[in-house]
């Protein structure tokens, strides 16, 4: 301090009297934020003083000293003129500085002050020198190798005894490491508030009591409230009905028991729909266990709530699909014994639902029949091999169930294979098809035989009119020629309407025979045996009522005869009736009725009828197959006419023929791999 | 000679129409006859016929119609009916609803004499 030594006693004096107010002034409370003076600043007055109080009394080489020690203190100090202008500055702050005196005292020109800080610099300095107030202000001074780094300057003015401004004492103080550490929490703070608004959740706290405090950015626009809406218990207002109380008690109970948690609840979003969302709660405790802050984040789960609620929806009417369908399903390791069955699969078997699985019981209850196919296929399957299956099961009670099912292989664990599968009870189809077939055929057998019979009787009706009127007629001819006298006029008037209606007659049966010629002839390849195995069927009622002792030869291998199904079916129908009616006033005798197919050297297919009926005569034998020849009482006569029709359509003959014992035989023969019957007029009448 | 009794025959088919009467005449009986049971009806001999040979089914009102609309009437008039149909089991209906006879054509006429002097309550003949 070289101008220190220049200075005139007294107004060390004077220093040191403002250097004690100075010091008064700024340990008052209230200048400092911090509540006292810093350290250092305290130190350097204090430095002051004594080395003023030291120079003032004595002027020994411990002044030297002194200066050395104000010269290495850890600080930039500055003293300047009542008018600001600067001049003792101390060696660090030329150092720091890197300049001359006489460069610092332009520093309102140079870059000694940050560019950006000079303006503010500049009116700050300017206010406290003209108003004679203290100074405080950060700004960034360079150093001498160019870098700026941040300083507090303190600027405290010391006044005289009349009050005026004597000197400026200024302290420059490093502040650099501070700002760059406050530049790196503020950024921080700020990438923590990015961050706790980024997160995709809505996040908050609140305070020890449970009041909410802070809600993210989030949350705050989930809700659609402001903060001040929101806060403490506001933003309950948007929690669903339902779940309000639940939730209000379970977030009571964290508080109480002091406990991290999470539950569940529906929140209302700012358009007024509600969604499912987790909330959970962690709280936050100081050094001494006591919480300080609850911190809390609520997750979105509207999604995995429907997600849940459509698998359950899927999962029941997957289920329903099942049992509807009779369908069970099941994921088996094979080798190692372990099923897991569906609800269906253990109605099917009627196993207990939920019980332990495994093969040995499946196959304990397996079709005796069915068992060898079963254990093969369980073999192949065990090899890894996809497999399908088709067994029957006996359940309790001895119904049999029929099972079909189709397993594959779709990974290997520890090299066993893990199959995934499907089983159905087709008991129910498999009955109802085998009905089915039957009732089919019987139709078909039915609807034929039908249309034949109706078409028989409708014939019957038609031709039953003209005969009345020919018997009634030639009845009344005859009593009109046996009277006395005879009445031969009335007699050639019947004899004219019997012509008419035999006329009439005839033209039934010539209609009928047209009737058979015209019809489309459904020629087919046919098995006699199978033809008349049908008519069987069918006549067996009427066999059974009639009690007769019935016998079938069919022939297994019979050459195929192009025909017409039905009309070959009606001439056996026909044969039958005619047996059936011959034998109906036998009571001594087993009614004995033998159908019997056969074939010929000559590649003829015979069927033959015999019973043990009334027989027949041999004036009988030439007239059998002639229109209106009957025996009956309310016989017709049209049957075996039209049966030889048919049969003479199909190049075959028919005839009757006697046999050892009462009864007769009538038989038909058609060749076999005949082409289309003939046409109309190529038959003989 | 007294007043021969009065057979109506009421059937569809002209050559029934055609020989029945003459039949009858032969046995010494009146004969009147109609194509319809509604033609019947519509005559002035309802009263006067002491036998109705009937057929069964007609288009129109059929035999049993025409039964129960005589019954309705209050004309009791014993009925032969006659039918070309085969169905035997419908005689016992007919009969145990009141007629005296079913006929199936073609039937001789032993059987419809037999038949019409039973409804005229004349015994056998």
């Amino acid at each position: 301090m070289d101008i220190l030594t220049n200075f005139p006693a007294e107004a060390f004096t004077h220093l040191r009297v403002a250097l004690d107010r100075l010091l008064g002034i700024l340990t008052r409370p209230g200048v400092w934020s911090a509540g006292t003076a810093p350290d250092d600043l305290r130190a350097v007055l204090d430095v002051f003083i004594e080395t003023i109080g030291h120079t003032e009394t004595t002027d020994d080489p411990s002044e030297r000293e002194s200066r050395l020690i104000i010269d290495n203190i850890p600080a930039l100090v500055g003293i300047l003129s009542p008018s600001g202008e600067v001049e003792i500055l101390n060696h660090r702050m030329l150092e720091y500085f890197g300049k001359r005196l006489e460069e610092i005292r332009h520093w309102e020109e140079n870059d000694i002050i940050h560019p950006e800080d000079l303006p503010h610099v500049i009116r700050a300095f300017g206010r406290s020198i003209e108003s004679g107030e203290s100074l405080d202000y950060e700004a960034r001074l360079r150093r001498f190798d160019g870098a700026y780094l941040w300083f507090q300057v303190r600027g405290l003015p010391a006044r005289d005894a009349t009050g005026r401004v004597a000197r400026w004492y200024f302290l420059v103080t490093d502040i650099d490491t501070l700002k760059r550490a406050e530049s790196v929490i503020r950024a921080s703070e700020q990438d923590l508030k990015l961050i706790i608004d980024t997160i995709p959740a809505l996040a908050w706290s609140a305070r020890p009591d449970g009041t909410a405090e802070f809600f993210n950015q989030h949350y705050l626009e989930y809700l659609g409230l402001s903060e001040t809406q929101a806060r403490d218990w506001g933003w309950t207002d948007a929690v669903h009905p339902e779940d309000l109380d639940a939730l209000k008690e379970t977030w009571r109970h964290f508080i109480g028991t002091q406990a991290a948690g999470e539950t569940e609840a529906r929140l209302r979003r700012h358009d007024g729909t509600y969604r499912w969302f987790l909330f959970r709660a962690n709280p936050l405790r100081d050094s001494h266990g006591a919480i300080v802050k609850w911190y809390g984040i609520n997750t979105d789960i509207e999604d995995r709530k429907q997600a849940e609620a459509e698998l359950r929806r899927a999962y029941d009417s997957f289920t329903d699909a099942q049992r509807l369908s009779h369908t069970g399903s099941f994921i088996t390791d094979l080798v190692g014994d372990d099923h897991n069955w569906s609800e269906e699969a253990y109605r099917i078997f009627e196993f207990a639902p939920g019980s332990k699985v495994s093969v040995q019981m499946v196959q304990d209850i397996i079709h005796p029949d069915d068992l060898p196919s079963f254990q093969s296929m369980i073999a192949r399957a065990m090899t890894g091999e996809n497999v399908t299956f088709d067994f029957r099961i006996v359940i309790s009670g001895g119904a049999v169930k029929h099972v079909r099912g189709v397993a594959h292989v779709v990974e290997r664990i520890a090299g066993r294979p893990l199959f995934i599968g499907a089983l159905q009870d087709v008991t129910g189809s498999r009955l109802a098809e085998a009905a089915l077939d039957r009732a089919r055929s019987e139709l078909a057998h039915v609807a034929r035989v039908t249309v034949v019979s109706a078409l028989t009787a409708s014939i019957a009706h038609e031709v039953n009119q003209p005969l009345s009127g020919i018997i009634t007629n030639a009845g009344t001819c005859l009593r009109m020629l046996a009277a006395e006298p005879p009445d031969v006029d009335g007699a050639r008037e019947t004899a004219k309407r019997t012509l008419r209606d035999g006329t009439r007659a005839a033209d039934v049966i010539a209609r009928l025979r047209a009737l058979f010629s015209r019809r489309a002839f459904t020629l087919e390849p046919l098995d006699m045996s199978d033809v008349t195995r049908e008519v069987i069927a069918l006549s067996l009622g009427e066999l059974h009522r009639h009690h007769i002792a019935f016998q079938a030869e069919l022939a297994s291998t019979l050459p195929r005869v192009i025909g017409d199904r039905i009309q070959l079916q009606q001439v056996i129908l026909n044969l039958l009736r005619n047996a059936l009616d011959a034998m109906d006033g036998v009571h001594d005798r087993p009614r004995q009725l033998l159908i019997k197919t056969e074939h010929d050297a000559d590649r003829q297919v015979r069927v033959t009828v015999r019973d043990a009926g009334a027989g027949l005569t041999a004036e009988e034998m030439p007239k059998l197959f002639d229109p209106f020849y009957t025996t009956k009482l309310d016989g017709m006569g049209i049957g075996l006419s039209v049966s030889r029709s048919i049969i003479e359509r199909h190049h075959g003959r028919i005839w009757a023929e006697a046999h050892d014992g009462p009864g007769a035989t009538f038989a038909f023969a058609i060749p076999a791999d005949t082409a289309a019957p003939g046409r109309p007029g190529d038959t003989k009448v | 000679m007294a007043m021969r009794a009065l057979v109506s025959v009421v059937d569809d088919d002209e050559s029934v129409r055609e020989s029945l009467p003459d039949m009858l005449r032969q046995f010494g009986l009146a004969t009147a006859t109609f194509a319809s049971a509604e033609a019947f009806l519509a005559s002035d001999v309802i009263g006067q016929t002491k036998c109705l040979i009937l057929d069964l089914r007609m288009p129109g009102m059929s035999g049993p119609e025409l039964q129960r609309e005589l019954a309705k009437r209050g004309q009791q008039i014993p009925i032969v009916f006659i039918t070309a149909s085969g169905d035997k089991a419908i005689r016992a209906r007919l009969l145990s609803d009141g007629a005296v006879e079913c006929l199936f054509k073609p039937f001789g006429e032993a059987a419809l004499m037999g038949a019409v002097h039973a409804a005229l309550g004349w015994g056998e003949t």
